[in-house]
């Protein structure tokens, strides 16, 4: 993707993900999780996404940092998402938002920027409102 | 010789390995576990049912 994204560093598991928001409230550690599931005998990994108290060391994804840098983190986001997929090929990833916001925000920004990046080999699908699958 | 950089790579650091392991962090067992709920009340989409039937 040619979208301005933050640098994301990972683990040996390739199920975590971290990265940092930078701006004018300062640095805020972001977090992504790739959690494996099954439901109806179809496994999936379900992403989750949340900012590091750096106060508890507790996970929120209800905050809002105002770092003014939503489309970068929704392209880092795209990008961990990408770079998850092409280590574990033809798996599902399940996203979606804590509030109405950011159910509007996943399909209609970055993730239909992602759909369009991954078509060639079909692994991601818009399918409805509240669900996207890749 | 000219040493390619690329600023728009996803610039992942693979071979760091400090970043924690966040599966049983309570926050994210329960961001699963909801979106477990969900897809058990709604159901997979139609389209994507059919196309791991088709897979499989």
């Amino acid at each position: 993707m040619n979208l301005d994204q933050y640098h994301f560093r990972t683990n040996a598991s390739h199920l975590d993900f971290e990265f940092e928001s930078i701006g004018p409230n300062g640095n805020i550690q972001k977090v992504v999780r790739f959690s494996p599931q099954n439901t109806n005998g179809i496994t999936y990994f379900n992403l989750g996404f949340g900012d590091v108290n750096p106060t508890t060391g507790t996970i929120d994804d209800l905050s809002k940092s105002n770092n003014g840098d939503k489309n970068k983190i929704l392209a880092t986001i795209a990008s961990i998402v990408l770079e998850f997929t092409a280590h574990f090929p033809d798996v599902m990833v399940y996203a979606q938002g804590s509030t109405p916001p950011q159910d509007e925000t996943l399909p209609n920004g970055n993730l239909s920027k992602l759909e369009r990046n991954t078509s060639n080999n079909g692994c991601l699908r818009i399918c409805r409102r509240r669900l996207a699958t890749f | 010789m000219k040493n390619p950089t690329n600023k728009k790579s996803n610039a992942t650091d693979s071979k760091a390995d400090h970043v924690r392991d966040y599966g049983n962090d309570p926050y994210f067992v329960k961001k699963a576990n909801k979106s477990k709920a969900f897809l058990e009340k709604h159901g997979f989409p139609k389209e994507l049912v059919d196309k791991k039937q088709f897979q499989a």
